[in-house]
């Protein structure tokens, strides 16, 4: 008993089987499970038309999920009091246009009921740490995209809040913008701020998040943390000087293949490597090389899609050892 | 806090609009006109004594002629400024609110704070009558100093004008943001909105007709009731400067109505109908049933879109 409240009150999204469905016809989501730990930046990934949206959307209160169950913050869904301390970037947000900077800070935060004087004291702050001190007093509609997105992850954090909700943060900002972005978000987790990141960059994900669910169709394809994604996906690649083709079996019984010229192990079989390198040696083989790769995100992304183009090898490989 | 910041919002919306500051212009406009007026004791000074024109009627120091200022006033305010003009200015400012509040990027940070739905709609439907409010308080004040400053007839019931507008116009913004919320378009709720005006006063309009000519045209009084019914039902906004009129102790108005809706026989104005009638007409006015039946059918209105909204994904 005593364990399942610690996994709850660590858990800070605990969303199980989250359905939508658009207009009777369009099944945007069909029963999925999310969980993310308090403290830990989360990534979410899927192709155009996945869900994701969809999925932030319900969480934030945008969209209305025809069944969800599950907590946000160790509260049901929608909560006022933990809505009060989540912040909110959405893509492609909207500013009036009529309101400054400052303004837009104040105004979204006042709507979270941070008080007055708390709200006076953190948008110069914040308008600062995304190098808009200058622009604070101008309309909005004389902003750039980067400039507004910058505004919209200050907004989003107004309200010093426990849990942020970013989708897309990056988008419209320059590489310059893009790496300040990433170093705030590790400001964060190291106070302790729980971070929910919805980004089709998946390299950028790869740099900060712990753990990452891929979206597709509505369901969650893959859910773990990158080192458990990418651990049975890593394969050893062998350079080596001759013709392979005259010992293909023997390399393909070892659970090798032959790629674009080497040997490619699927899997951290290190004893099947040396097994490799001994047969190549026996045979002759100068081996230049012996690299262990692991895969990226978007190889993991693609091959959860099921249009993997890594080396069918690999697959089977990580099936074996599963 | 937050219907405040709301109503903050909408008030930073509103004076960023030309058409706020086109209304401030049209206020101070009517405002210089009327001051280019005055009243004496013989009649009435155009142009700062330019032309005099002898009147009776709107004599300084008597009641008859503190009455008709008043009346001049109401109908001033009511006919021409923030009558149907202004509350189409109004409506032109504001009707796009409610469809920029739902619009996609605005609309998911607004319904993402921690507040009802509800809650949210209210304020921005309250914002849009802090807009009219300002402006209506703006043009009374302006009027009422030129009428007691220029016209020497302080009249401070005159400052009912200003709720009893924003009265006025909260009647038809209740059509605005029910189209508002179904439509998502300033545009489409605005045209729509004024189509409702007109179902709105088609029914008073034929009522009075029905009454007035119920001899000749309904003698069973069997369209009459159909159509009062209707009115009943409907926001009266024709009660609107009938109220005011009772409000602002403009007693004989019934007067000025007669009177300006007469016709000149040998130099003399000769009313058309009957000035009697017409103060039994302004006197039949029940001011609580009147406004309480006209909310209670924007209560529905509002309540309607409330529920829509709340019920929307966007």
């Amino acid at each position: 008993m005593t364990l399942q409240v610690t996994e709850i009150t660590n858990l800070a999204i605990d969303l199980i089987g989250v359905r939508k469905t658009y207009r009777k016809k369009v099944q945007a989501l069909r029963g999925v499970n999310v969980q993310v730990g308090r403290g830990e930046i989360f990534g979410l990934l899927g192709p155009n038309g996945a869900g994701k949206s969809t999925l932030v959307k319900i969480m934030m209160r945008v969209v209305r999920a025809d069944a969800v169950m599950g907590t946000v913050l160790g509260r049901p869904l929608g909560n006022k009091n933990k809505l009060a301390v989540t912040g909110y970037l959405p893509e492609s947000h909207r500013f009036p246009g009529y309101l400054t900077g400052m303004q837009v800070l104040d105004f979204y935060a006042a709507l979270a009921r941070v008080p007055r004087p708390v709200r006076r004291s953190r948008a110069p702050g914040l308008l600062d740490r995304m190098g808009l001190t200058r622009w604070a007093d101008r309309p909005t509609r004389e902003y750039s995209k980067g400039m507004l997105q910058r505004l919209g992850i200050s907004q989003a954090l107004m309200n010093d809040p426990e849990l942020i909700v970013l989708d897309e943060p990056t988008d419209g900002l320059d590489p310059m913008g893009r790496r300040d972005v990433r170093s705030m978000l590790l400001e964060l987790k190291k106070a302790g701020k729980t971070i929910f990141l919805n980004s089709h960059l998946l390299s950028e994900l790869e740099m900060v998040c712990d753990r990452v669910a891929i979206l597709n169709e509505g369901l969650v394809a893959r859910q773990g943390t990158l080192a458990e994604l990418t651990q049975r996906t890593v394969e050893y690649r062998i350079r080596t000087s001759g013709d392979l083709q005259a010992i293909r079996g023997e390399i393909e019984k070892r659970s090798g293949t032959i790629r674009n010229g080497q040997i490619v192990l699927g899997g951290r079989d290190a004893q099947g490597v040396n097994e490799l390198i001994d047969l190549l040696r026996q045979n002759g083989h100068l081996i230049e090389a012996v690299e262990p790769h692991r895969l990226s995100l978007e190889d993991i992304f693609v091959e959860a899609l099921g249009q993997s183009t890594a080396a069918p090898a690999v697959s089977q490989t990580g099936g074996r050892k599963a | 806090m937050q219907v405040w910041a709301l109503i903050v919002d909408s008030f930073r919306d509103a004076i960023d609009r030309k058409i706020f500051w086109i209304m401030l212009v049209l206020s101070a406009a009517t405002a210089g006109a009327m001051a280019c007026v005055s009243f004496d004791a013989e009649g009435v000074n155009v142009l700062f004594g330019t032309w005099h024109i002898d009147s009776e009627f709107y004599a300084v120091g008597s009641e008859t002629g503190r009455s008709a200022i008043a009346a001049t006033i109401i109908k001033i305010v009511f006919d021409l400024s923030i009558g149907w003009v202004g509350i189409i200015l109004a409506l032109i400012a504001t009707a796009g609110m409610v469809p920029a509040m739902m619009s996609p990027g605005a609309v998911d940070i607004l319904v993402s704070k921690p507040m009802s739905r509800h809650k949210l709609f209210f304020g921005k439907y309250v914002g849009a009558m802090a807009f009219v409010l300002m402006q209506a308080t703006v043009f009374v004040f302006l009027t009422t100093f030129v009428a007691g400053w220029r016209w020497k007839c302080w009249i401070l019931e005159l400052l009912w004008l200003i709720p009893l507008t924003v009265l006025l116009f909260s009647y038809v913004y209740g059509f605005c943001a029910l189209f508002g919320v179904l439509t998502r378009n300033a545009m489409a709720s605005l045209l729509l909105t004024l189509v409702a005006w007109v179902g709105v006063w088609a029914p008073q309009t034929l009522y009075e007709t029905f009454v007035t000519f119920e001899e000749q045209i309904d003698p069973d009084q069997r369209y009459q009731r159909a159509v009062g019914a209707l009115k009943w039902v409907l926001p009266k906004t024709q009660d609107i400067p009938l109220i005011a009129g009772k409000l602002a102790g403009a007693a004989l108005m019934s007067d000025v109505i007669a009177t300006e809706s007469g016709t000149v026989t040998d130099g003399k104005k000769e009313p058309t109908i009957d000035p009697r009638q017409a103060e039994e007409r302004l006197s039949d006015v029940n001011i609580a049933v009147s406004i309480a039946s006209s909310l209670a059918f924007e209560g529905v209105l509002v309540a309607a879109a409330s529920i829509l909204f709340r019920r929307k994904d966007f």
